[in-house]
């Protein structure tokens, strides 16, 4: 396992006999290269990716269940207290318009973890 | 030819690519895996830390500043990982005690058994702080700099710790020489 960077910026026991010998004991003494260890590490990276996804389905699933029989009778009181342009906007919008609105929230939250790696779909 | 290390890592950075990340797996699993062997001294227990650091690696690349080595990234969390995992076995100093007095455990998956219990038993030997030194420079392949953004510790204690370690690992052996 001997390394260009190994000392590289402090050469002090470059002349020691015994730096070389040193090295060479833990180069003997280094595990064989194992490509089951490296398949061993891409299997458990797939795992903390599936529960997360597992974990965001569910609870977008759950979210999009209670908001759709409930946020309505939830929010029509502050809403109706709502003037103006934003008052009439929100007039119009039924449960399933806000529940296609966090559908949507959801989407876009996994179309920004999918690019990034953390989701392994 | 082969990728570039940095051009693996662009790829993983990019898209969680892990084919890219399984070829650094398998570039840089010898120097992670060895350095925490003899951290450890106990080989599985070094493989599951070794699998959790390049887990985390993998979770934390956004991190890695590509102006550093990426191997001595890998070591650095390799060594979080380890004292996390010391902080988490209570018994550790007992253990760490026991191995001194204790032959260490062998194993089938590297070189000369005999030179490595060995070099080993001449590690356990040293301070926590030297071993800890001379095994990163030695086993990780580590510079002094790295090692000591790696431990938290100064410049010039790392090169005391590796040249005092070094030092009385030569007496060891020296002495072991002799008595054979």
């Amino acid at each position: 396992m001997t390394d260009e960077t190994h000392f590289a910026d402090e050469p002090m026991d470059g002349h020691d006999p015994f730096d070389a010998e040193l090295q060479a004991m833990f180069d003997a003494a280094a595990p064989a290269e194992d490509p089951g260890f490296t398949k061993d590490v891409v299997g458990a990276l797939g795992k903390p990716d599936r529960t997360r996804l597992l974990a965001l389905g569910g609870a977008g699933a759950t979210g999009s269940a209670v908001a759709g029989t409930q946020i309505e009778t939830i929010i029509s009181g502050p809403l109706s207290q709502l003037n103006g342009v934003a008052g009439q906007a929100v007039g119009f919008m039924g449960p399933e318009a806000l529940v296609t609105g966090l559908f949507a929230v959801l989407a876009l939250g996994i179309a920004w973890l999918v690019p990034k790696g953390r989701l392994a779909i | 030819m082969a990728p570039s290390d940095a051009e693996l890592i662009a790829l993983v950075m990019a898209g969680g690519d892990q084919r890219a990340f399984s070829a650094l797996v398998g570039r840089h699993q010898q120097a992670v895996r060895g350095l925490l062997m003899r951290l450890c001294r106990n080989h599985a227990l070094a493989d599951d830390i070794a699998q959790d650091t390049f887990v985390k690696a993998f979770e934390k690349i956004a991190s890695y500043s590509v102006t550093g080595s990426f191997k001595a990234w890998l070591c650095k969390i390799a060594y979080t990982q380890f004292l996390m995992s010391a902080r988490k076995r209570k018994a550790a100093d007992k253990a760490l005690e026991r191995l001194q007095a204790e032959p260490v455990e062998t194993s089938t998956s590297a070189g000369a058994p005999g030179a490595r219990v060995d070099l080993d038993r001449a590690l356990a030997t040293l301070g926590e702080e030297e071993r800890v030194c001379v095994v990163m420079c030695y086993a990780g392949g580590m510079s002094h700099s790295e090692a000591s953004d790696a431990t938290g510790l100064p410049l010039g204690t790392v090169k005391s710790h590796v040249n005092r370690g070094k030092a009385k690992l030569k007496v060891w052996f020296e002495k072991k020489e002799q008595a054979a």
